[in-house]
């Protein structure tokens, strides 16, 4: 016991500084970076109309922040929008694939083929399908949110130990219940990573949609501010959007930590 | 040599196949009385597996059948509790609610199934990992979760493939001896697959040796059987019994 306790304490020893380090380490390169393109414009080596700085950036963030917020909120509905729609048709499709292993055959190149079709040729398209309402964003990030959803959900489902399934059915277990009880929660497991991927293409998708047309949303505003050659609030709305994808990745892994407990339990042996 | 009411678990000439075609084993008979513990000795590949997935039900044999006290069970999973090496937790339910996962799957409430369940975790050396996560227990006792967990399955007939092969070699000690005699004491009749003859020695009424390679057209037959003069030995060390049992086996795996 005496010994197990020291070499507790003593792996603690270690990982202490490298958690420091994955915090640290970071944190000085983006300063690093800043402050060298910080001085870069100061100092006149880069104009003002090429790049902005990031004290401009900010400032440009400040000055126009509840016009931002506003489109922001518009981009963030859609975002929301199009993500919960697309996991449900991702999910509806995992589903449906790991049940029927024809539909499975049939559907797997074909959403394989679907991906590779960049997001940016295919906007125009569903602009003119259906206008430049909330229909054509929202279709497109349901395309583009559905796809990791359900290569997470099915590869979840596969991973599950076919002895475990064996031991189900001694226990006589039904379909369902071999469903609920192991290919499940063995699958959730995975989905929150294909949910991370998906929440960011959502914020993206629904920004690159704008672009194309409509009346209010980050991309709007982009578009506006670009044209006007304020490429400081340009900059303004990039910042934007990377906390939004962010912000949106952090709701992804709240949402794992509360759904799944025994995952922090498995961080953490220590505790026993 | 005894009559079938005797025997809790009766298998009659299994000949059993992985595709339809080639033969596994052939006509391989078997029986296990209450209290019993069988075990199933063969090299690799011989179809031990199959064997033991045919009596719970799992596999359909080409012909032969499995009585369970006189009922044919064959091809029927679910009235005689099976496990494995690998413990099987899942993750995502505590100890306990691992443990009740065979009752709530037979339909009764997860507090009836809690209040069967929370007694045994003495008796199985668990008490304190109620509410632990799987992956914060010992190898050694997540594998007495899992023998909690088949114990709730509530059958008097355990297969057992293999169970103490991921141990370490003092935690395997302990939980042999810590099976035979819960088995003995439950009056459990159990079949074990092991390629340990010392393990089947130290732990067997009976060995069934089956040789044989399927692999290469050889079907797995039973070999010889060798029944085995139990002499309490409270810490398993090694008797005349053990080595004429360990003796005969070896012969038998040499043909």
């Amino acid at each position: 016991m005496a010994q197990l306790a020291s070499e507790h304490i003593s792996s603690d020893h270690a990982a202490r500084p490298s958690r420091l380090r994955t915090v640290m380490v970071p944190v000085v390169a983006m300063a690093v970076l800043l402050a060298v393109w910080e001085l870069a414009c100061d100092t006149g080596l880069v104009p003002p109309f090429l790049l902005p700085s990031p004290s401009a950036v900010v400032l440009a963030l400040v000055k126009d922040v509840a016009l931002i917020a506003q489109h922001s909120l518009t981009t963030l509905a859609e975002a929301a929008a199009g993500l919960g729609i697309g996991v449900l048709v991702g999910a509806v499709f995992a589903l449906l694939m790991d049940r029927f292993e024809t539909f499975y055959l049939a559907f797997e190149p074909l959403m394989t083929i679907s991906q590779t079709i960049p997001t940016i040729a295919i906007a125009p398209l569903l602009v003119l399908w259906f206008g430049y309402g909330l229909a054509p964003k929202v279709i497109l990030i349901v395309l583009t949110t559905f796809f990791p959803v359900t290569v997470s959900l099915v590869s979840g489902f596969k991973s599950v130990d076919p002895d475990m399934v064996d031991l189900m059915r001694t226990m006589g277990a039904s379909r369902w219940q071999v469903f609920r009880y192991v290919k499940l929660p063995a699958a959730a497991d995975q989905l929150f990573s294909g949910l991370r991927i998906s929440a960011t293409y959502a914020i993206v998708g629904a920004v690159i949609a704008e672009w194309l047309g409509g009346t209010s949303g980050l991309g709007v505003y982009m578009t506006r501010v670009r044209k006007s050659f304020s490429y400081d609030k340009m900059f303004a709305s990039i910042l934007v959007i990377s906390a939004l994808s962010l912000a949106l990745m952090r709701l992804v892994d709240l949402l794992e930590h509360i759904t799944m407990p025994w995952k922090r339990a498995e961080g953490s042996k220590d505790h026993d | 040599m005894s009559t079938h009411d005797e025997q809790a678990l009766i298998a009659e000439g299994l000949t059993l196949s992985w595709d339809g075609r080639t033969l596994v084993t052939r006509d391989v008979s078997l029986e296990v009385a209450a209290g019993q513990v069988v075990c199933l000795v063969g090299k690799s590949g011989c179809g031990k597996t199959t064997i033991l997935h045919a009596l719970a039900g799992l596999t359909t044999p080409l012909s032969g059948r499995v009585l369970l006290r006189g009922t044919d069970i064959t091809g029927v999973p679910g009235s005689v509790s099976y496990m494995l090496q690998k413990d099987l937790l899942l993750p995502h339910l505590s100890i306990m609610d691992n443990a009740c996962l065979p009752l709530v799957i037979a339909g009764e409430s997860k507090e009836a199934a809690r209040a069967k369940a929370a007694p045994l975790f003495e008796r199985f050396g668990l008490e304190g990992t109620e509410r632990s996560w799987p992956s914060q227990l010992s190898g050694g006792m997540r594998q007495r979760a899992a023998f909690m967990r088949t114990y709730l399955m509530g059958n008097d007939v355990v297969l057992l493939d293999e169970p103490f092969s991921a141990l370490d070699a003092i935690t395997r000690g302990e939980m042999r001896s810590w099976y035979c005699d819960m088995s003995r004491e439950l009056g459990l009749a159990s079949v074990v697959i092991t390629h340990d003859v010392d393990e089947a020695a130290l732990m067997a009424d009976r060995i069934y040796v089956l040789v044989g390679t399927p692999s290469a057209g050889i079907p797995t037959e039973v070999g010889s059987v060798i029944d085995v003069a139990r002499i309490d030995v409270p810490d398993f060390s090694v008797t005349e019994e053990f080595l004429a049992a360990k003796r005969a086996v070896l012969a038998g795996l040499a043909g």
